[in-house]
This record gives structure tokens, sequence and C-alpha cells, in this order.
């Protein structure tokens, strides 16, 4: 079976190229030499042709075949060439491969060892050959399909071959597909700005084409053409900001009706004459810049749409010339031919920007997670104080990304102390909506979902909009204090308040369902996901609730070292901010996480509501992990989540009903107030992991010298958090803090903290205030401080991986992000972007 | 394997070499497997097989015999396959050791492979060969395939630069 892998490979070769080039062969009258290097390229062709032909009669398989071994010369001619240099020797006539091997062979067993060896070194090369190039593309595709993009990357530099191979589509399609990347047909949506005020613009309907896109945007464009500009200046929100917007309405107006004088993008902005409008637009103009890159759209639309327009003739359009023009404008919007980064990949371009490039998608994501690694940002305000004529004139509490899944256009909802709801057109800079009149007090929490807004105010009042129909659903009048957190999920509305409830409620029909009532103190935050509810609260602890039966299914008590402030649940992880400063996320499943407090708390101790669970447990060992801020898995592994939770993380629909209720339910009964459910983990230094056991650090203040706005934050407050019955604020700063816990440093000279990537030392690397808005994404969590900063984490390790300054310059109440972009707001009434998408084309990549 | 009296099976090269191989060893390939299922009648006529050598035929029957008895990949396990692990490249120690030839034979065994319907195998040879361009630079590759290079400087530069588009920040 072992047959000479030499011998095998001379057979294989010499018998194929024997046949195929026998009667070439013939003629040959010259004696010689030859080798296997020589045979090898018609060998290869012959064998993958023949291979394919099989199945594919067609010869398609010829096309497969690199175009560099068709142009290796015929075996006659190489013969012939390598035997002009032996001219002169005393070969005897050879005919066939055969013979030349045979001659070789004697000719090379008459050498000596050392030359022999020589021979073999200069030989060796011949042997090679490109093995991934010369078989079908199919099993070149699959050699690549086990290769990092790093290695593809590389790959294409090999070869013109090697470069078609490893940009094949079908390769980076299930390598998206793998990390959950999709390709969203990039949409003109600054087209469809004037969607929000304009929506009985009447129109025939036939005027779409046919993908995915809607047509909303189309018939917008139409009733643009007939109503012009008077209809602009009137509805004065919609089309400003942009310069390619104006550039490329400019030019269709242009070609629509040539009397239409101002075709320059200023002066149709500047002619509408409002002074207010256009103080307002220059505060904007920043944020649509830093949004859209207008600049190679306006070339496009010069180079590629103006020479349509001309040779379109003037005059009203008829709907098919518009059909027509309308499409190629809109393929020409962000795209990828005209890419403003001058060292963007161009070949990527070989296909039109509205087929997937799944390269191009890949690239783009790794290069956004580049830049939130890097805090390659660009910062702009949609709003500062003042500076908005139709913003918010108060503090800004909360705010949220969303995007209409019928346009895929997004917004950015906020909400205010002004007691008003207000979205955002993010490409414009522009208040689009302002929902006025639900609420009498400060919007202190908002959710938007499924096309509803539901909103939470401290007058105690939820509050649930329709966006559509743009009116109010219900307003709900349950809870007896100031509501502080509101959350949506396809089924469910969850609220919680300062009264120290939270309740949920059937959505959209807003039925009440249950008072979750556990907490000791203010339920500062909620999240929900499905059948699970959590809760955070100024009493410190964390509560997760089951959503369909409203019991109790766990506390982790102590779970920071202060009041709780915010909260964020993306199955299995949990991540909480807290008045400690500190940020947590731990796993549900496995209570395994990280802390951004080294030592932490006075452990960890889970009130158990479940009765199997309630079994003293054997002590936990001390874990020697060199991760110190991960959380010991020994100090955790006592008290793993039941089975029934698991379920109710799975959250399939099977869960629901009686299962849920006679299964989980029993379990939970009678357990809520037992001490005997108590289960104390002891304290456990988490940075070292030793068995030293670190008491919490209680004087160890830092004193107040980082609270910057103590003064004015009075006002503020009373809205806002509270942490153990108290008023999270200029109070708080006299007390005692678990950060910096300068102390300790000694005890962790190699904790993983002092060698994050940042470089910080450690003390710097967590918030130097209440974390009061925590989000959670697929690789990074983010966090909103007092501080007036927001870093950005890893989400596997707690690594601090960025810090956003410079926004704020007051305390941060609220943040979001998508894959492009961080969005934030606070007390100093500013709502900043933070582009990560700056320069680069990112319209065809899904934002959540 | 204890199946009683082991059906035998001839087949032959296109070198007219010829094997006779037990049943459940050479259906480990699925076109031989296919083409056994289709022919109703015992035949004594060698089956023919165009696209394989003898040489390479004799390693692909070493690797069929080893792993006979091992349950064949369906449909279904390819298509569940998961991304991280197609994307390891682990090989067992015996396949490793199988897999180490020359890149000729390497070829052809890929090719038979393929050719052959052996999943597994043609598995085997992918991962070999990304486990040679791993780790390597173009011109490392280059020298390993005995690849000429036939971008132009412009070309290569342009490539580069868009392969570090993504790390720029």
């Amino acid at each position: 079976m072992d047959a000479g892998t030499n011998g095998t490979m001379m057979t294989t070769a010499t018998t194929m190229a024997t046949e195929n080039n026998h009667s070439q062969l013939g003629s040959l009258h010259d004696e010689g030499f030859t080798d296997e290097g020589f045979s090898r390229g018609p060998v290869h062709n012959s064998m993958i042709y023949e291979v394919e032909s099989e199945d594919d009669a067609s010869g398609s398989g010829r096309d497969t075949i690199p175009t560099g071994l068709e142009e290796p010369m015929p075996f006659d001619t190489r013969l012939r060439l390598s035997l002009d240099g032996m001219k002169g020797l005393p070969l005897p006539n050879i005919s066939s491969v055969q013979e030349c091997e045979e001659l070789a062979y004697k000719l090379l067993a008459s050498l000596p060892k050392s030359r022999l060896a020589t021979l073999q070194r200069r030989l060796a090369p011949l042997l090679k050959f490109d093995v991934v190039g010369s078989l079908p593309s199919e099993v070149s595709l699959q050699i690549f399909s086990h290769l990092s993009f790093q290695t593809l990357l590389v790959c294409s530099l090999v070869s013109r071959r090697w470069k078609s191979l490893a940009d094949d589509q079908t390769l980076w399609k299930e390598m998206c597909t793998h990390r959950g990347w999709h390709w969203k047909q990039p949409s003109t949506s600054w087209l469809r700005q004037g969607l929000y005020q304009e929506p009985n613009a009447d129109d025939d309907e036939g005027m779409g084409d046919s993908d995915s896109d809607g047509d909303e945007h189309l018939r917008y464009d139409r009733s643009q053409l007939e109503d012009q500009d008077p209809f602009l200046e009137d509805s004065g929100i919609v089309h400003d900001g942009l310069q390619a917007v104006k550039a490329e309405l400019t030019l269709m107006h242009a070609e629509l009706d040539s009397g239409f004088a101002s075709t320059s993008g200023s002066a149709w902005v500047g002619g509408s004459g409002k002074a207010n409008v256009n103080a307002d637009r220059k505060s904007v103009i920043p944020v649509g810049t830093a949004l859209r890159n207008p600049r190679p759209v306006i070339s496009e639309v010069q180079e590629r749409v103006y020479p349509n327009f001309l040779s379109n003739g003037k005059g009203k359009a008829t709907d098919d010339s518009f059909r027509l023009r309308n499409h190629r404008i809109r393929h020409s919007a962000p795209s990828v031919l005209e890419r403003p980064d001058p060292s963007s990949p161009s070949s990527f371009t070989s296909l039109p920007p509205h087929k997937p490039n799944y390269k191009l998608l890949y690239l783009t994501h790794i290069k956004l997670h580049n830049r939130f690694f890097n805090s390659s940002y660009r910062l702009s305000w949609l709003q500062t104080r003042g500076t908005s004529i139709n913003g918010h004139n108060n503090v800004i509490y909360c705010l949220q990304l969303y995007t209409y899944p019928s346009t895929g256009v997004q917004t950015l909802f906020t909400g205010s102390r002004d007691t008003t709801i207000r979205e955002w057109n993010l490409e414009s800079g522009r208040v689009v909506r302002v929902i006025n009149g639900v609420h009498t007090g400060s919007v202190l929490s908002l959710c938007v979902h499924n096309g509803y807004l539901a909103s939470a105010g401290s007058d105690r009042r939820v509050g649930v909009w329709d966006l559509e129909k743009d009116e109010v659903v219900k307003v709900l009048e349950d809870h007896v204090d100031s509501v502080l957190g509101i959350r949506l999920s396809d089924d469910r509305l969850v609220s919680c308040s300062k009264d120290r409830t939270a309740r949920t409620y059937s959505f959209p029909e807003l039925e009440p369902q249950f008072v979750l009532g556990a907490h000791r103190s203010a339920v500062n935050a909620v999240a929900i996901h499905r059948d699970l509810i959590v809760s955070a609260s100024g009493d410190r602890s964390i509560r997760l609730w089951d959503a369909n039966t409203g019991k109790l299914v766990r506390t982790f008590e102590n779970h920071h070292g202060r009041g709780i402030a915010s909260i964020e649940l993306a199955p299995p992880h949990i991540l909480s901010g807290s008045s400690d400063k500190h940020l947590r996320l731990f796993d549900v499943t496995t209570l395994q996480g990280w802390s951004t407090s080294p030592d932490h708390y006075e452990g960890i101790h889970v009130f158990n509501h479940l009765h199997h669970l309630r079994q003293p447990q054997p002590q936990p060992q001390p874990s020697n992990s060199g991760i110190a801020n991960t959380m010991s898995s020994t100090n955790m592994r006592n008290t793993p989540i039941s089975p029934d939770a698991l379920a109710l993380l799975a959250g399939t629909a099977a869960m629901g009903g009686s299962a849920t209720k006679t299964g989980f339910g029993n379990k939970l009964q009678g357990s809520l107030t037992s001490p005997a459910g108590l289960i104390t983990t002891p304290l456990i230094c988490q940075g070292c992991g030793g068995t030293n056991l670190v008491p919490a650090v209680q004087n160890n203040t830092l004193g107040t010298s980082r609270r910057p706005r103590e003064q004015r934050g009075g006002s503020v407050n009373g809205d806002v958090l509270e942490d153990e019955g108290q008023i999270v604020g200029p109070s708080t700063a006299a007390r005692s803090s678990l950060s910096v816990p300068t102390s300790t440093d000694p005890v962790h000279p190699s904790s993983p903290s002092l060698s994050m990537g940042t470089g910080l030392p450690y003390g710097l690397v967590t918030h130097g205030d209440l974390v009061r808005s925590v989000a959670l994404g697929e690789e990074f969590a983010i966090s909103g401080s007092y501080d007036m900063s927001i870093k950005v984490w890893e989400r596997k390790t707690g690594r601090l991986v960025g810090e956003l300054m410079g926004g704020h310059t007051g305390r941060i109440f609220c943040v979001a992000f998508d894959r492009t972009k961080i969005v934030s707001c606070g007390e100093d009434q500013r709502i900043c972007i933070w582009d990560f998408s700056h320069g680069i084309d990112t319209s065809f990549v899904q934002l959540s | 394997m204890a199946a009683p009296a082991t059906q035998q099976i001839k087949i032959r090269c296109n070198d007219e070499k010829e094997f006779t191989v037990d049943r459940d060893v050479l259906e480990r390939s699925v076109l031989i497997k296919n083409m056994l299922e289709d022919v109703t009648e015992q035949q004594d006529a060698p089956i023919p097989l165009p696209n394989v050598s003898g040489p390479v035929m004799a390693k692909v029957l070493e690797y069929c015999t080893h792993h006979r008895g091992e349950p064949l990949p369906s449909a279904d396990t390819e298509q569940s396959q998961d991304e991280t692990r197609k994307r390891t490249t682990d090989i067992s120690e015996w396949d490793q050791k199988f897999i180490t030839v020359d890149q000729e034979m390497l070829f052809e065994i890929i090719l038979a492979a393929n050719y052959l319907d052996i999943k597994s195998l043609l598995d085997v040879g992918c991962k070999t060969v990304a486990n040679m361009i791993k780790g390597k630079t173009p011109e490392e590759i280059r020298k390993l395939f005995n690849i000429v290079n036939d971008f132009t400087p412009e070309e290569e530069a342009q490539i580069k630069k868009e392969n570090e588009w993504a790390e720029d920040r």
C-alpha cells in the first residue's frame, strides 16, 4: 500500500503525458533529457478536464483551468529547448517520456551521491506546483473555507488565479452568515425624509420597482417633484442638511423644469429665506456630513446621472422617464463605487452596489469593529443646549435608536425633562416628530418596539404611542411614584418605579398582568427578553422574574456595592451598572462573568427561591484563574441556575402555558422570605483569586473632587435614581465609595487591570462616578456614566477597549449603540453621535 | 465487518491496474457505492475508474481500509457542520501521517477523493493544503507552490491597500 511516492508520481504523470503528447513527440529527432516538472502543466490540464467532463459534457471544466497552466509550452517544444543547451552531447534518439525518464535515471544513477543531492535540491522546486490553483474551483474553495479572513487576504496577493478564488462571494458570504452579518440592500433613505411629514401625499401606487425597498420614498420623490420648492419651504423640516440630497434633487428639478433657476445646492437651500431655518441648519450640518459623506454622491450625480438627464429632454417627466431616472439615482446613492476613503478597496467595486458584496461587507464589519476597539470616531451633536430650534430645552434623560421595519429608515427617539419626546432624523439632524401632552413631568425612560413607543415619566405615568397612527394608545397610571424605567417585548410591557415595584402588561393590548414587588427600594431599571424579566434596584440587588407567572425566580443580593442604576439583558448575559461606579456582567446560566471591581464586594449572596437548591453547598475552592477581573467560577458554581430558569432563558414558545405554571411556579412557593434560602458565599478576593478574605473597602473614598456638577444636580436628581431609599445625587458624594481601592493595589501586582490594552493604571479603568446607562452588543458592552464619559468594554472579557470623552459637559443619562455609532444624551442637553463609520460606506450594513 | 462472506469487488484504474477489495471498504466512496447499488446483477467485470491511476488508488484504498466501519457523513451533518468547526484544521494523527506525501500525490489524492466522492478524505486533503498555506506570506506561498507572481506592481500595491483597508483606523 505504501507505494513509494516518487515512483507513484512519476507513473501517474508520465502515463498521462504520454497519452496526450505522443503524436507530437513522434516528430522529435533530437535527444535529451526532461524531468517531471515539464510534463506537469499539461498533465493537470488533461486530468482536470477528464474529471470534470465526466459530469459536464459542455466542458465547463475548462473554465476552471487556471490560465497560468495553459501558457506553458507543449512538451515537445520544451523538450527541444531544454535540449538546446546540450547540443553536441552524444545522446541517443528518444521518442517518448518513458525513454526520457529511463535515460535520465541512468544518467543520474551514474552520478556521485553528492551530485545527486545537489540535483535533488535543484529538482525540488520543479516538483512543486500550484496545487490550489490547479484543482477544480469548488475544491479550491473548500480548501479556502478552512482559512481565516486574514489568510484569505494573504492568498489574494499570491496570483491572479488565487485572487479570484480568495475573493469568491460564497466564501465570504458563509463567513458573514456565521458572524450574523447580513447584507442590507442599500437604500436611499435620504429620499424618504419627507415620510414623516407627508404621509398622505397622493400618488399612483404603481411607481415602485420590484426590489425589496418599499415604494414610499418613490411616492415622496414624486410629490416633491410636483409640489416643488414652495412646499419644501413650508414643510421646513424635510429636506435639508445634506449637500448630496440637495444636489441630486436640484438636478432633478433642473431637468424637470428649466425655469427653475436655482440650480446650485446652496442657492436652493438659501432660497428658503428663513433665517431661523438656516441658523438651525448650520448647527445640524456636522451630523449630516459625519454620517453621510455627501461628496462622492455628488460626483456620481454629476458624472452618471446628469448626462442622462440631459438626454431626457425638458419639461414634465413622464412616469416612465421618471421611473428610469429614479431607479438610477437610487442605486447611485451611497455607493461602493464612489468612496470617500481614497484607500478604500476599489476592486470591490467590480460588483454594482446593489448586488451583495460579501467581502466588502465582511471587511467593513471588521473595520467598524477595529474602530470601536480603537475609539476612532467622529463626534457630532444632534443638539447642544440652545442650538436647536425644535430641540429639547431641558435635560435629556433617555434615548433609543429605532429602525422602521417597513422602510429601513433609522431614527432616534429622545425623552426629556421638558416632558416631550422627540424623534430625530439622523441624516438630516432634524426633529421629525414631537410627542407632546402624554406626560406632565420628565420623560425618564422610553422604549420603541414594533411601531409602538412606550414612555415613563416622573408624573407616574406610562404612555404608549402608536407611531404609525401618530396617536396615543393608552396612558397607564398604576404606579404610585415616578416611573423610572420601561421596556417592551413582542408581547409585554414592563415598567418599574420608585414605588419599589415593577408592573407588567400585555402588549399591545396593555391589560395589567403582574405586580413584581420584592425590592426594598426603588426599582431603577428593568430589562426584558421573552419570558425573562430582570430588575435592578437601589437595594443593590438584581431580581430575575418569570414574565409568564410574575414569580420571582432569583435574587442576586448585594450584586453591587451600592444601588444599581442600569441593567441590560441579552441572554445569557446580564449587564449592570451601579452607583458604586462599577459594571458587572454575568452569565445567568453559569454565573460566570466579569466585573470592573477587582475586589468583589461582599461576595455574592444568592437568595435562592428553589427548594431543591436550598441544601447547603460545599465551600468554594479558591480559584487560581489568571484572569483577575473575571469572576471566579468556583465562587459561583455552587449555585447554578435551575433548569427551569434555563428553559426560561431559552424562551421557547413551548415554555409558556401550563407547564410553566405548574412545574415552575410551584417550586417558587413559600421561599420568598425564608432565610434558609440565603446562600452566602464567603468573601473572596476576586482580584487574585486567593484564599485571603478581603473585606470590602469601605473607608477608601475618593473624595468629592470628581463630582463636577454637584450644585446644579439637585433639580435634576429628584427625577432620577434612588439608592437604598435615598436619592442618588449630590448626597452620594459624601458617601463612601468602593472604587479605586488603592490599599489593595499591592495585593494585585499582576492584575490584568494593570495590563489592559489601554495601559491605564488600575483605578482609572472603571468609571469615576455612577454608571447610569449600559448597553450590550454582540462584541461590546457600553456604559455611560455621571463622570461624563462613555466606556466601551469587550463583552467577552470585560477588557476596557475604548473611552469616549469630550462629548458631554454634564452627566450622561443614557447611551445606545448600533454597529456604526454610539449615541448618548444627558444633563447638558446634548445628544452626541459618536460615529465610527466616518468616511466609509455602510449603507449595506445592517445596523443592529 | 462480521457480515457473512464479505463481498469482493474488482475495480480497474486508468492504467489497467486492478484491485480486488471488500465491498464495505469500497463503499466509502459514494460514487462506487451508488454504482454498486445501481447494478442489480452480480458482475464479474471490474468497475472501470477512468480518472484514477493505480498508485493513487492504492493510497485511497489504504485510507478507506483504515476508516472502514466508521459512519459515513450524511448530507445532514454536512449541512449542520458549523463554521467554527469548519475553520479548524485539526487532522487526526493517523490521517496526518497518511497525508504526508509530496504535492503531486496530495493533489492526486484530493482529485481522486473528489471524483470518488469520499468526503472525509477530501476534507483531510483540503485541510492539509489549508495548513500549508496558513501563517505564510504571499511570497512564501508562491515559493511553496512554485507560483509565478502574475500581478503588475501596481495591481499588487492596490490589493495590498485594499487588504489593509479594514485594518486602518
